[in-house]
Order: structure tokens, then sequence, then C-alpha cells
């Protein structure tokens, strides 16, 4: 019996019983969209994440900073790991490093004053000093980032420090949203050596007009960034500092092949080292194991639907035997019972596995307008949290028939074995 | 083509002890015979036509098929010759009562190894030959009992086998419809050349038969 033969009488049975074949390809649909629907979740979150983890931490890039020992609640850095010029040259000096970008942070405490809409802002703030090709990519074309001798210093915010501000402070005292484009070239007023926190702070204060050009999301989250030159001269003229120290080290290399090496050459130096291969293999292994758990919720529904037509195809077996026993008599095989019971599976579980894709595209579309609704103003959302793909999709059509015809498979193999002359004589 | 067996016999279990439906059968059928094996219920005469027909096995001896041991081969091999060489007409006609008068005679299609190029047209000729061309589209189920039988005829001859099975044929029918259908398988042997056997209680069939065999308790006497 052909395989084309065997999915017409399939099809023709699968029409003749509409009734119980709806039912049974409804259970395979429900188990079928769970699993599209969690793991297109699952998939749409890592995408989301791993956008952010992208964008701030390229792949050819490595975040160095000293190595620090805790204990307890108590963080140690290490005496022998400081990030000076000299550790900047020894880094350079490696074998597929492209350049070294140090940020350097203010030594001295400092507080930000802003009018934005009639009201006056006061905020202590953490400041940093970069360089431009950390950002550059990131600012729009054409825009200053060095120190000029006089007028404002031009500075850079965090992306995130808008979204929280938007999504937290603003909210709870009924501001205005911000957005990047409301706030470039916005003026505010550095105080350098005014603390909230410390009184005696205060007295030796410089007033130092900023500029904001631009927003990253490789900047520090709580501070404005500076350029580099204007912070080590800062430290030099407030904190007494002889020679510039870094918080931290961007380093570029030529190639994301070899990160690893490069990695593993810095930690020998003594420094601690964070790649954007590894975070993205952190996200990776979290949504993978997250994939893995809501999966098995979906199988497991899968399975139980899958017993359910296996015992409707048990029953279906001793409804058909006379049938059975006529196929036998005009010449049909074992195999070809077989086949037939196993196809009809087939079929149903291809019918509620194309429907349970429908279903689970429809709520995932559902999902997002009510998440929209519920979540309007939340930036660091993606537009959408559910990533539909081929793979995702085959994987549920392909899972919806397996589990059917394996659960045929004891049904087939009994109406096979079915003696045609006895199943002739008792129809 | 030549059915023989050869000290064929068939054992059940029933209820816990095990009793022989045939004991030691030995007969032969030819083409172009009809060939009529009676006796009372329960005597094997069904038995032996499965066993004929490829649809049973027996504990012990053989049946041949121009001399080739039939339950020698795969079970793939026996459903072969089930369905390019035998034809089955049963007592209650096992027909698809929901399935048309038509879609019943293509059923042996379904299985064969290389089925016709025009099967419906095949099909249509098999139910003009026993007179149903008119009923064609008619599900099973609406049919009489003569009518039902005829397409289990059809159903039988559509693959062009060299052998008719045909167990009680006329046991649900009445007198004169089952003297119609003997009569069409009397042709099939004398006119066509196959081989017809059939097994039945009624001894009037016997006035057509070319040979007739009696079975009691399993042997042939």
């Amino acid at each position: 019996m052909g395989p084309v033969r065997a999915v017409r009488r399939a099809a023709h049975e699968v029409r003749r019983h509409g009734v119980r074949a709806f039912l049974l390809a409804g259970g395979v649909a429900i188990g079928v969209a769970l699993i599209v629907f969690l793991l297109a979740f699952v998939a749409g979150t890592r995408k989301a994440i791993m956008d952010r983890v992208v964008s701030s931490l390229p792949i050819t890039h490595l975040t160095v900073v000293p190595r620090a020992f805790s204990l307890s609640v108590l963080r140690f850095e290490s005496p022998f790991s400081s990030l000076d010029a000299r550790a900047v040259d020894r880094i350079a000096a490696i074998s597929g490093v492209e350049r070294v970008l140090p940020m350097a942070g203010l030594r001295v405490p400092a507080q930000l004053r802003a009018d934005f809409y009639g009201q006056r802002f006061v905020t202590d703030t953490g400041v940093f000093g970069i360089e431009r090709a950390l950002v550059e990519d990131q600012l729009s074309p054409g825009t200053a980032f060095e120190p000029g001798d006089s007028g404002p210093v031009p500075a850079v915010i965090s992306g995130d420090l808008i979204d929280m501000y938007n999504t937290g402070f603003a909210k709870a005292n009924d501001l205005p949203q911000l957005t990047p484009e409301i706030l470039r070239d916005r003026s505010a007023m550095l105080s350098l050596g005014s603390s909230s926190f410390n009184p005696r702070a205060g007295t030796d204060v410089r007033q130092l007009p900023v500029r904001l050009i631009g927003v990253s999301d490789r900047v520090p989250l709580v501070g404005i960034s500076v350029p580099l030159e204007v912070v080590n001269r800062w430290n030099a003229e407030l904190a007494g500092q002889a020679s510039p120290e870094y918080v931290q080290l961007t380093v570029v290399a030529g190639r994301a092949e070899e990160v690893d090496r490069i990695a593993d050459q810095i930690e020998a130096l003594g420094y601690t080292v964070t790649t954007g291969r590894e975070i993205a293999e952190r996200v990776r292994a979290l949504t993978d194991v997250l994939g893995a758990a809501f999966g098995t919720i979906g199988l497991v529904v899968l399975i139980v639907a899958g017993i359910g037509i296996g015992n409707a195809l048990l029953l279906s077996v001793m409804e058909r035997r006379h049938e059975i026993g006529i196929f036998r008599s005009v010449g049909a095989s074992r195999a070809d019972i077989r086949l037939l019971f196993l196809v009809e599976a087939g079929l149903i579980g291809l019918l509620g596995a194309v429907t349970g894709v429908a279903l689970a595209f429809v709520a995932a579309r559902v999902a997002d307008l009510l998440l929209d609704r519920v979540l309007p103003d939340l930036p660091l959302l993606p537009p959408s949290f559910f990533a539909l793909s081929w793979p995702i999709l085959l994987a549920g059509l392909t899972l919806g028939v397996l589990v059917s015809v394996l659960a045929a498979v004891p049904p087939a193999h009994r109406a096979a074995r079915l003696d045609p002359a006895r199943t002739l004589e008792t129809g | 083509m030549q059915i023989a067996c050869r000290e064929l016999v068939k054992r059940f279990a029933l209820d816990g002890r095990t009793v022989s439906a045939l004991d030691g059968v030995s007969c032969e059928f030819g083409s172009g015979e009809l060939a009529v094996v009676i006796g009372r219920s329960g005597s094997g005469k069904t038995t032996l036509l499965n066993l004929l027909g490829g649809l049973d096995r027996p504990s012990s001896g053989a049946v041949q098929v121009d001399g080739e041991d039939l339950y020698a081969r795969s079970d793939r091999a026996l459903s072969r010759y089930r369905n390019e060489r035998i034809g089955f007409v049963f007592q209650s006609f096992h027909l698809n009562a929901r399935e048309t008068a038509l879609e019943n005679v293509l059923v042996p299609f379904l299985f064969a190894r290389r089925p016709p190029g025009d099967p419906k047209g095949r099909g249509r000729a098999a139910l003009a030959e026993v007179e149903l061309a008119d009923q064609v589209d008619q599900p099973a189920g609406t049919l009489s009992a003569g009518q039902r039988q005829r397409v289990a005829i059809a159903r039988a001859l559509v693959n062009e086998p060299d052998f008719v099975l045909a167990d009680e044929p006329t046991g649900n029918l009445d007198q004169e419809t089952g003297a119609g259908i003997i009569g069409h398988l009397e042709t099939l042997a004398h006119e066509r050349g196959l081989g017809v056997v059939i097994v039945t209680h009624d001894t009037a069939i016997t006035r057509v038969a070319d040979r007739i065999l009696r079975l009691e308790d399993g042997r042939l006497v």
C-alpha cells in the first residue's frame, strides 16, 4: 500500500469520525499551542536581552576592572591590580588588542543642578571620564565630545537612567516623560566638591556648566560621563591625584575570535575581565533552562493528548475489527493495517499541530497587545515579547505529529495482529 | 491454477480445551471447476475456505497453490495472494454499510500492488456485470440483501482473481435471489474459467456442482 493511498484512506477515516477527530486534534492543539507560545516567549525575551547586551558590550569588547575580594558584605580591591597608565600600556601591548579605552571616576563628591519644566532638580551624581571612542557610534554624527577651553563641558548619560526616571520618578511625581531628544543640548550646573551626604563638603565648591550631548548604554548608570582628560584634570586639581587611575578599562579586540584568548591574558595580569560573549552565554544558559522548563510543561500536555489519541484509537480498533477483517480478506497486509492507523494518527496530530501553531500565533499577538496596554511607558520593553521563529513553529508541528504517531503505535500494532478469520466470524 | 490441501489440520483453543476444526483434510480444486463443500454447522467448512484463501494458518499440513506451499510465504506475500488471486464472498456480505456500492467494490485496489489506471471504471464494470450499474452511488446499507451480495461478488471479481471462495453465499437470501447468485457463480466457473468453491449447508446448491465434498467433524467423508 503506497503512502498516498494510505493518506487518502486515513483522511477518509478522519472525515468519517469528524467529531472524535476534532476533539483529539483539540488536545494536540492545546499542547502544541502551549509549547510554541512559551518557547516563543523565551526566545523573544532572550532576543530582547541579547540585543541590549550586544549593544552595551559588543562581542569584540571586554571590560577590565581591578580584582576584588569579598568578605561577607565587604569588598576589597586588590592593591596589586590597580588600573593605571602602566596597566593600560601592558594590556594595549597584548597581541590582538586594537584599543584600550580607560574610564576614570571623579574622586570628589559632585552635585548636578538643572531646571526642567520650571522646576529645579538637585541631585548627587557620579562623574566619570570616558574616551569619545567608547560612545562614538551611539552619538549623533558630528557631535563634539572634546573639552573646550571655555564653555560648558560635554556630557553623556545612560539611556537606562532616562528609562528609570520615566518609569519611576516622573510617574511618582507626575512629571513629564523625558526622551534623549528632549534632553539633548540641555545645560546643567555641576558642583564639584558639593554633596548632600557630607555637610563638610562644599566649602571649596567649584561650579561648572555641562551640556548634555547624547545618550549611551555603555556609560555608568548613575552619573554623567564627560571627556576623560577633564576628569583626570579635576582629580589632579581637587583630589591631588598625581597620576591617573581608572575604575574600568574597555578593551577592543580586533577580531571576536580573539576575545577569549585576550581575556585569559588580561586575567593572568591580575584583573577581572567580563566579555560580551560571557554575558551572552549566561543569558543563553538562563533562557535555555527557562525554555526547557516551559517546553516540558507543553510536552506534558502534549503527551496527555497523545495518550488520549492512543486510547481513542484503541477503542477504534475494537469498533473497526470487522472493517479490518474485510481489509485483510481483500489483501491488506499487517503492515498496511499498521500504516493506516499510524497515518490516521499522524493526520490528527498534524491537524492539531497546525491549529496549535495558529492558536499560539494569535495568543502571542493578544499577549503583546495586553502587555502593551498594561505597560505602556516602558522604553526598556521590546516591541514584542515573542519571537515566533521557523524553528519553533517547525518544532511545534513536528512534536504534535510525532507524539500522535507514537501514541498510535500500540493500537496500530494491535490492529495489525488481529486474526482476520476470527474478526470476520464475529462480524 | 490449482489449490491442493495436504493433511490439513486446524485446532482451536475453546474454553480451555482444544477443538479440531479440520482433522487431516486432503483435497484439490482447479480452475473452471465449481466445487461445493457441504456439511453441518461446525463441520469445518468455513475454516477450510479460510485456509484455501490464505486468511488463516493451519495447525499442520499444507495448502499448495500450483505446487507451492502457501503458508511458507510471508504475510505480505500471503496478502498479495488474497488481493490478486482470490475473491471472497461471505454469507453476511461484509460490506461497509455507510460507503457506496462503488466505494465497497474499490476496496481491493487500496491494497493492490499495481492498481489499474482507471479503478473507478473497473469498479463500475464489475457492478454492471452483477447488474447493479444503476446502484453504484447508493450506500451499501440502503441496498437489498440480494443487491448487497451482488456488490460483494463485484468486489470479489474487481481485481480479476483466479478463484472465488464463497462462504454460504445464499445464507441470508430468499430462494429466488439465492438462485440468481448461484447462477452467477456457476457462470464464473463454467464460462469464465474461474475456480469456484462454495461451502454451504444448503444441499440444493449441489445441483450446479461439478464436484461435491462432504465434511463431517473436520473430516472429508
